[in-house]
Parts: C-alpha cells; structure tokens; sequence
C-alpha cells in the first residue's frame, strides 16, 4: 500500500504545482506581453507569428528597443496625465481615508442611533455600478462648474469612501474596548483616542485600504473619460494613452501604447511591493481577536 | 485621597435591564472595598459607574465631597485596572505607564520619576523598553497597576485583574496588590468573583446578588454573621450546610427540629429569636462545615445511648492531609463536615452530627433573611 500512497501523493503535488502554473501564465502573461510589444518596433509587432521576445525581422537575434519609451516620454499629454493621475489618486487615496477612519471609528467604536441603517447604505454604496450616476454627476458637475480636477477627486469618493468605510470599520470594532475605555480613564479626549490609539493599530488596515483606493483612482477610467471631454487637460493616464495617435492617421501606436501601460503599472507594482508586509498584515488581521 | 458615596444609584441598561439596584454605599478613605459576587450580579456594572465609563441611570455618586454624576472619567481623579489589562499594545511599557501624565502635560522628567518609582514598587525596571506583547501575562499585569499607579488616583479601580492569571501566580500578585494598598494609602475599589480574594484582600466587602447589594460588612462579620442565605452561602468554602426544620419550644429551651433529630439553641440565639414575635415555626439551619463536629459510633457515651438522633451516613471522605471532609448523608441531604484528620471514619459508616450551638445560623426559609439580626 505504501508505494502506492506516496505515488498518489507525488502526483496530487504535481497537479497542485500544475495549476499554481496555470493561474500564474494567466495573471502575467499579459503584462509580459504588454512589456514584451512595448520593446519592439513597428516592424517587429507586424511579424507573423509574434515572437515572444523582440527579434531582429531579418537575423531573429534578440533586438529590443527602447524607441517606444522615448517617444512616450516625449509626449506631453502622456506626462502630463501621469501629474493629473498622481495628484486624483493621492487626493482621493487622502480623504477617502480621513473621511473614511473618522467614519469608521463612530461607526465601530461609539454608540449612536441610526448606525445598522448607516452601514448598509455604505455597504450599498459599495455594489452602486458607475455607469448610473454617471449622467447625473456630469450634469451636476456642468451645473456647479466645478473644474474636472476637482470633480474627479470627489466622483472618486463615490467609490472608494465606502470601501474604506466599510473595510475600517470591521477592523475598528475588532479592536477591543477596554483600550478605548482605559485611554478614556487615562484622559485622552475621543479625538486624542483616536489618534493616539486607534490609529496606529489600524495602521495595516489604512494601508491595504489606501493602497486600492489608490489603485482604483488610478486606473479608473469611465468618470475620467467623460468628465474630462471639455477639458483635456485634465486627462488622467488612462484617458491620455486613450488619446495617443500614431504618426500616420488611423494607425494604432500599438508599441507606445504598451509602453505607456507598462509605465502606469510600474509605481502600482513599486507601492505593492514596498507596503508587502503591511498589506498582509492588513488582510488577515481581522481575522485574530486583537 | 478620598472617600466614595454612592446614594441610591441605579443602573438601568438602554436595553431594559436592571443592571443594578438602589445600591447604597459609603467608602471611607483608604479602605480596600471589594465588590463580590456571582458573574452577572452587577459588579463590574457598578464599577464602571464609579469609574464613569457607564453612565448613572439614577442616584448620586460622589469621589470626596464632589457629586461626579456627570463628570468624565477623566476628570473624576481615578485609575483603572481592567480585567484584560487593556494595555496600548503600539506602545512600550514605558509609554504605556507614561501616556495619561504625558496627556495631562507633565513635565518630562516628573514623569520619568513616577514612572520608575512604579516600576521600581512593582519589579519592572527591566522590562520598560519592550512591548506589552513581549512579557508574560503576570508582568503585564504589573505594568497595567503601574500605569494606574504613575497616575497617583484618588481611587484605584479594578475589575478581576487577577483572573487571567493561573492559580499561583493569581496567590502571589493578590498578597501584592494588598501591600500596594498599604504602601499607597489610597481608596481601592476591587472587583471579583472569587470569594477567597475577597476575604483576603478586602477591608470591607460588598456582596452583590442580581444588582441588589445583599451585605456590606468586613470579612469576619461576613463569615460570622451572614445577614441571609446568600451571604451565609457564598462566603466560606466548602459552602455552608443549610438543613430545613423547625423551632419548638419546650418548657424554657428553644429546640431546632429537622428529619434527623433535634439540637437544642444557644440561649443568646433562643432570646434572640424569641424577641422576633414570629409565629412561623419552620427555619433553615445554617451550618459552616468547620463547625460540624461529628462523633464516631465507637464512641463510649453514644454506645450506650442507642438512640438513631442526629445520625448521619459517611458517603465520600476527602482527605486533605491537613484537614477531613465528610460528605454526610443526613436524611438524604448531603451535608458537609470538616474534620481533624485524626478522626478515623469510612465510608458506610453512621457518625453523630454535632453543631456547636454558637455557630448555628437560623434563616427564614422564604425572606432567606437571617433571625439573628
Ligand atoms: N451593555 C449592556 N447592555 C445590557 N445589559 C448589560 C450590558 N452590560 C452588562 N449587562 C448585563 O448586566 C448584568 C451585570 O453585568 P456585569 O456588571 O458585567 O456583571 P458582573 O458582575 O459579572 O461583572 C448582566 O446580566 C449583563 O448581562
Ligand atoms: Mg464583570
């Protein structure tokens, strides 16, 4: 029976690593494609079959280029859309977590009428699709002329205020009472509780929080387009690569385009890995009785 | 320093729940007062009123002179140990006992100063630059009186800050708080559900049942004269045997009557009972097992008597070294007696109860009350 046993057991481990492949190809391949188009030349995109690495079209030696980088670099609607992104995103990643741990520490920690109904209109909130605000915003917005910077931070709060509301709040009321009430005895006043205490033992849960709200008002793309159409200055990333348009007309700058992405990608990849720890320790937190 | 004053203070939980009832009460300046009961009577309820962290449905608490009904907990001069420590786990030791000084803007150095005279009174020089996760659940027991102690309160509150500890160490931290008390000439106010850290540990108790206070007085009155059923019960331990019966006079002695026989009262206790002008004749008898004596069958006087009076079955002994306890069935009620270990009894065998008249407790059996008071 032994052999046996160990024989079902290697190939169970096989299939397990099998399928750890599998998810892997499908989650990077394509950002590897989009990294691997952003190095070639028009003539190396046209060449059939694609290649998996940029070649030479004549020789097939490895042949990058860095053409697509430059040119983007040089584009002032690109640069320009990163600033735009740079400061919606901080913007919005700010007061969705200000406004959203003041909310989350009544809405977890103190007592008050009306807080059940409160919590499922935010979590509500979270389910809204974009699309059905979407007319109505823009008209407000037209109505208050509001500038599309503006405008953009605060149609983001639509979005990830209530994910961050709603995500502190469960770590909030995770965290014990007797803390609160022993800094209350200690004399620190509810705003000094808050800061002092509750604060940095959320610290992980801001972070995972910030971090996709940051990612959310950078990628978002829908409110972007449309709330920036009268004022193209104000494009986000997204709506610039949107924008870009090749030397010859109807072309698709297909290479820049990919180096454009992979350029947005990058300071995602950049705050995910320097907040590694932090975010995990966000995630599963919860999870353990503090 | 300063006394405590409770005046009919009520607490009534927004659900509805009477948590605690017209609780009267008067705490002298430094006084150790330890709130007793069984879980759920109120105890912690009534704690946190003092300490303010739950508001006063009805009554008047007053810290010294001052009437602090409405008066946060902050500014109500008191220092709290909570069951679970509550200690900021973000913080050192250091800063843990250092945060309510350093709220009220005390100077660097005066804080430096309180808190190394805590940590010297307690034994946690050593251990003040790690993290409350960092230490063991005694020492963080420490570091929690210390940050009450840094804070110089005009009252000490706790809510079983012993609980969390195992067996041992919960003997050693109780002989601690007590000198803490004495070192500190502070008012404390204690809170437990273990009526052995209440006897050892309080000046006065206050025993609490379903939000009613059923007694307040110093240990030994408790254990000497329970003021009912309740009180007789849960002090003490083992508890205290109750045998249903009856009084009946014959010529100028009072008799308690039950189904194993009859004991004749201590003549204070019969005078005592017979002021009461009370016509019921049924009672409770209450007897602590250290004041059952017991004699063997063997001997000499009770061989020749013959009689069944007072007879009891031996079912389980437990023999401690020290001291016996017979687990006595006496008309099929178990009945506990202490003994000295000298005394030879086994199982199956019949001994003769013997309570010492000026030990025995007389209750009503439906106020529970006690007749001697
Ligand atoms: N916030 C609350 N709301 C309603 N009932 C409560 C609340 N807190 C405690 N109680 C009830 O009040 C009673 C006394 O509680 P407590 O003072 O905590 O008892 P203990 O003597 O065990 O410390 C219990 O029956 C408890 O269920
Ligand atoms: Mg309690």
């Amino acid at each position: 029976m032994r052999p046996h046993k160990t024989f079902r057991q290697r190939l169970l481990k096989i299939g397990f690593y099998f399928i750890l492949l599998i998810i892997f190809i499908y989650l990077l391949f394509p950002f590897y494609w989009a990294v691997n188009s952003s190095l070639k030349t028009e003539a190396q995109l046209q060449m059939t079959p694609a290649t998996m690495v940029p070649r030479d079209p004549a020789t097939g030696e490895f042949a990058p280029t860095l053409q697509n980088y430059r040119v983007v670099f040089d584009n002032q609607q690109f640069v320009r859309g990163i600033m735009n992104s740079t400061i919606i995103a901080f913007s919005t990643t700010a007061l969705a977590l200000v406004a959203g741990s003041f909310a989350a520490f009544a809405l977890g920690k103190l007592r008050f009428r009306g807080k059940k109904p409160t919590l499922y209109l935010i979590l509500a909130m979270t389910m809204f699709p974009q699309v059905t605000v979407l007319a109505g915003l823009y008209a407000v917005i037209r109505t208050l002329s509001l500038p599309a910077l503006i405008s953009l931070i605060l149609s983001y709060m639509i979005f990830t205020l209530p994910f961050t509301t709603w995500v502190l709040t469960s770590f909030f009321r995770g965290l014990p009472m007797a803390l609160l009430e022993s800094a209350q005895v200690d004399g620190a006043t509810p705003f000094q509780t808050f800061y002092k205490i509750m604060l940095p033992l959320t610290a992980p849960a801001l972070v995972t929080t910030g971090l996709l709200a940051f990612i959310a008002a950078w990628n978002e793309y829908l409110f972007a387009l449309t709330f920036t159409s009268i004022e193209p200055t104000a494009r986000t990333v997204p709506v610039a690569i949107a924008y870009f348009t090749g030397a010859v007309a109807r072309q698709e700058p297909f290479g820049e385009i990919m180096a454009a992405a992979v350029l947005v990608t990058v300071p995602i990849v950049i705050l995910v890995l320097v907040f590694q720890r932090r975010i995990v320790a966000g995630l599963t937190a919860g999870a353990v009785k503090g | 320093m300063a006394g405590l004053k409770l005046n009919n203070v009520n607490k009534i939980y927004p659900n509805g729940f009477h948590a605690v009832h017209d609780m009267n009460l008067d705490i002298e300046d430094n006084e150790f007062v330890v709130f007793v009961g069984p879980s759920g009577c109120g105890k912690s309820t009534a704690l946190r009123m003092i300490a303010g962290l739950e508001e006063i449905t009805s009554g008047e608490l007053y810290i010294g002179d001052r009437l602090v009904n409405d008066v946060s907990p902050k500014d109500r001069d008191i220092a709290m140990v909570f069951q679970n420590y509550a200690l900021y786990p973000h913080m050192t030791n250091y800063e843990n006992m250092a945060f309510g000084l350093k709220l009220r803007n005390v100077p660097k150095d005066e804080i430096d100063k309180s808190v190394k005279f805590a940590a010297g009174i307690l034994g946690l020089e050593g251990l003040l630059d790690r993290k409350p996760k960092e230490l063991s659940g005694g020492q963080r027991q420490r570091i929690a009186l210390g940050r009450a102690i840094v804070r110089n309160p005009q009252v000490f509150l706790m809510d079983e800050p012993l609980s969390n500890l195992d067996a041992k160490l919960r003997v050693q931290t109780r002989a601690e708080i007590s000198k803490l008390h004495q070192k500190l000439k502070t008012t404390f106010v204690y809170v437990t559900h273990d009526q052995t850290e209440a006897m050892t540990m309080g000046t006065r108790i206050v025993v609490l049942k379903d939000g009613y206070v059923m007694q307040v007085d110093t240990p030994t009155n408790l254990y000497e004269h329970p003021e009912n059923m309740f009180v007789g019960g849960f002090i003490g331990s083992p508890q205290m045997n109750f045998i249903e019966g009856e009084l009946t006079q014959e010529e100028e002695e009072l008799y308690f009557v039950y189904a194993g026989g009859r004991i004749v009262l201590q003549k204070e206790k019969a005078a005592k009972i017979k002021s009461l002008d009370r016509t019921e004749k049924k009672v409770v008898m209450g007897i602590r097992p250290e004041h059952l004596e017991v004699e063997t069958i063997a001997d000499e006087k009770n061989e020749a008597n013959g009689s069944d009076e007072n007879k009891a079955l031996v079912e389980v002994t437990e023999l401690l070294g020290s001291e016996t306890y017979l687990f006595l069935n006496v008309e099929n009620k178990t009945v506990v007696a202490r003994v000295d270990p000298s005394i030879i009894v086994s199982v199956n065998d019949h001994v003769f109860i013997k309570p010492r008249k000026e030990k025995m407790h007389f209750f009503d059996p439906k106020t529970e009350k006690s007749l001697l008071f």
